[in-house]
């Protein structure tokens, strides 16, 4: 791909974890948890990428580190042809216009004291926009995402969930910005007003020329809303390909348990037996070898040893295991 | 219908009462559960089915709750009329409840071990169905698990010199049933040492040494992972087809619903729309509201078209809408929808809705 917005190479995040002063004074090293654990990833123009996986998997970690809004541990997040990650001040500064974040919970992302205007209005101000022109802008985004005319004036508790989002994707896309990270944006809402949100974000995708990362546990939205897919197991990236080809002609084994133990919206397909079992393993301490391995059916020793590579397994389709055309051949048989 | 019900609720209308705001969070609610019969009520927030559910238990919070009028039967005893001392001793024996928050819903100060003696002591001292189900209680001698006092203190505070208690056959057993490797240990540990998960298994552990006549579940699954939520799904089934018992699923999940569900029971603003058979409802939902919420759920793949979506949002229960309170978002609404409010009257013979479009002239 020749037109790549985003491009991540080995970007490796570890929180430490809370640690006891007479450990510091004893000299006890702190554990850490491999939130992000050496991910590349690129992201083409105005695709959606959705990033699905179990909660604790990383994916907001992940997020949140491209956006640099958290520091890297190590690796690289080149925007645009351009290393973020080594610039820093007002050259950054000028880059995090460009990208921009819609978090999950819209009851807590939007300040309760400020008028919807002045909420929209924040980035436009603090990149020193001329005040004519910032009450022009918010009205144009304040009617790009179908809010009501009067509601500008009004404060956030006044609106309900979804109209709640509403506003937060107006905040982020008044800057004009190429890049924006949906987190969880509609798993706080209700099903019929999830699809409202969905199809605006494609409408707005369209019209302005967005590209989205779509950070998801929700395997029917990714579908709905992404060109291709990556899976994210315990802080690594197991599998990433187009939609169509993930979800249907799953690599790794762990991709293919995460789909069949999605429920299905139809009585007569019921899930006969739980495909997984266990839960998921800690980020402090990973298992040896393939971080799945503990859980998969398939495991040998050589998971157990031995950690498998990302690596390409058919044209735009990368998986992270040993036996992925094995599993793939097994599957499809079966 | 000519089989006995277990449960039913009839009639029931209860309000949210604060000094300057009414909220009619049921309205009128009818409801029936077969012995063995898994039902879910489907809704989104703010519906009312979590107060369905609470006022079954007794577990409303009263005031601001109040429940103006209606019954709820079991086995045909009203358990409204019950008093308190009554109605403690139908908790935990006849209804049993599983809460959303799994993990708030343990104390957190004893082990899990504990607890699960605790739901087997309940059951035993309450005279539940003593001789049922294939637990057999073997050598309550070994049990110390429910040791209190300082003894107790001193083991929290010491966390490596914890001893290790033994429990009984029965707690490690109903464990292994939900599938906790290694109960032994388990048993032996507080809740924050387990995951969300775990802890809804043992929840759910609970909830089969109990053996109760009807489980009430609220949203069991929305605060874990997919693939533990499939093990937790399939553990209620079980524990229908094992034990017997009834299951109330209350969830905002339909496919949640359509994985366990024998009838689904749909709520829309404090009310049922529509109560029918799971493929029936599935295949043919007869309420617009129904049929706006299955095309809402993402099934196809992005270049496969739109999806659709219901316009607008969820009334306000301060001032819902006159006549049909979903008529504001429906596109099939008519005149009669605005100004008279329809009643849930059968559509078939195993069916309800409370739809004009479906009434019959």
């Amino acid at each position: 791909m020749s037109e790549d917005i985003l491009k991540i190479e080995n970007l490796v995040k570890f929180f430490p974890t809370p640690h006891s002063f007479l450990e510091k004074v004893r000299g006890i090293e702190g554990l850490q948890v491999h939130a992000v654990d050496d991910v590349s990833l690129t992201i083409a123009n105005k695709e959606t990428l959705g990033l699905v996986g179990e909660s604790g998997s990383g994916k907001t970690t992940l997020g949140r580190t491209i956006l640099m809004l958290e520091p890297r541990n190590s690796g690289k997040i080149i925007f645009q042809g351009v290393a973020i990650s080594d610039i820093s001040g007002e050259e950054l500064r000028q880059y995090r216009r460009k990208m921009q974040i819609v978090f999950q919970d819209p009851y807590s992302s939007l300040d309760p004291r400020a008028r919807i205007m002045d909420i929209i209005a924040e980035p436009l101000r603090a990149f020193g926009a001329k005040k004519d022109g910032i009450e022009e802008a918010v009205k144009r985004v304040a009617d790009a995402v179908n809010l009501p005319a009067d509601s500008l004036t009004r404060f956030p508790h006044e609106f309900s969930g979804g109209q709640r989002q509403r506003i937060a994707i107006a905040r982020a896309i008044v800057m004009n910005p190429e890049f924006i990270i949906l987190d969880e944006p509609t798993s706080a809402l209700d099903s019929s007003v999830q699809a409202q949100i969905l199809n605006l974000l494609r409408e707005i995708q369209e019209e302005l020329g967005l590209t989205y990362l779509l950070i998801t546990h929700n395997v029917g939205v990714v579908r709905y809303m992404a060109n291709r897919i990556a899976v994210m197991y315990c802080g690594k990236l197991v599998e990433i390909g187009s939609t169509r080809e993930v979800l249907e002609h799953p690599f790794h084994p762990y991709t293919s348990a995460l789909i069949t133990s999605i429920p299905q919206p139809d009585p007569t397909r019921r899930m006969a037996e739980a495909t997984i079992t266990g839960d998921v393993p800690s980020t402090i301490n990973p298992p040896q070898g393939c971080r799945f391995n503990p859980r998969c059916r398939y495991a040998r020793d050589i998971c157990r040893a031995e950690e498998p590579r990302l690596r390409e397994v058919s044209a735009g389709h990368w998986a992270a295991c040993h036996f992925a055309e094995d599993f793939a051949a097994e599957v499809s048989r079966s | 219908m000519p089989e006995e019900n277990l449960l039913e609720v009839q009639g029931l209308t209860v309000k949210y009462r604060s000094a300057v705001k009414e909220i009619a969070a049921l309205n009128n609610v009818y409801l029936s559960i077969r012995p063995a019969q898994i039902v879910a009520v489907v809704g989104e927030s703010g519906c009312g089915k979590s107060t369905l559910g609470l006022s079954i238990i007794r577990l409303l919070q009263k005031p601001p709750a109040e429940i103006q009028s209606g019954q709820i039967l079991l086995y045909g005893k009203n358990l409204l009329s019950l008093t308190n001392k009554e109605m403690t001793k139908v908790r935990g024996t006849s209804i049993s409840m599983i809460f959303q928050e799994p993990m708030s819903s343990l104390d957190p100060v004893y082990t899990v071990g504990t607890q699960i003696e605790e739901a087997i002591d309940v059951r035993e001292k309450r005279g539940g169905n003593k001789n049922y189900g294939p637990f057999p209680r073997n050598n309550p001698e070994i049990r110390k698990g429910t040791e209190g006092g300082l003894k107790r203190i001193l083991e929290v505070q010491l966390p490596h010199s914890r001893k290790e208690m033994k429990y009984s056959g029965e707690a490690v057993d109903v464990l292994k049933r939900v599938q906790i490797a290694d109960p032994e240990r388990v048993l032996n540990k507080y809740p924050h040492e387990l995951s969300g998960g775990m802890v809804q298994r043992v929840m759910v552990a609970q909830a089969l040494v109990e053996r109760p006549s009807i489980l009430i579940a609220d949203e069991p699954t929305s605060a874990i992972d997919v693939t533990t939520q499939a093990q937790v799904l399939k553990l209620m089934r079980e524990l229908r087809n094992d034990v017997s018992s009834s299951i109330l699923l209350i969830t905002h999940d339909l496919a949640v619903a359509a994985q366990v569900a024998e009838r689904i029971a749909v709520m829309y603003a404090g009310e049922i729309v529509e109560y029918a058979d799971v493929t029936e409802l599935f295949e043919h939902p007869s309420h617009p509201y129904t049929e706006g919420l299955l095309k809402s759920l993402p099934r196809q793949y992005r270049d496969e078209g739109r999806l659709e979506s219901i316009a607008g949002d969820v009334p306000d229960l301060k001032s819902p809408p006159p006549g049909c309170r979903f008529h504001p978002r429906c596109k099939y609404a008519f005149e009669r929808c605005r100004v008279e409010h329809p009643e849930l009257v059968e559509s078939n013979s195993n069916s309800k809705v409370a739809c004009f479009l479906r009434y019959q002239n």
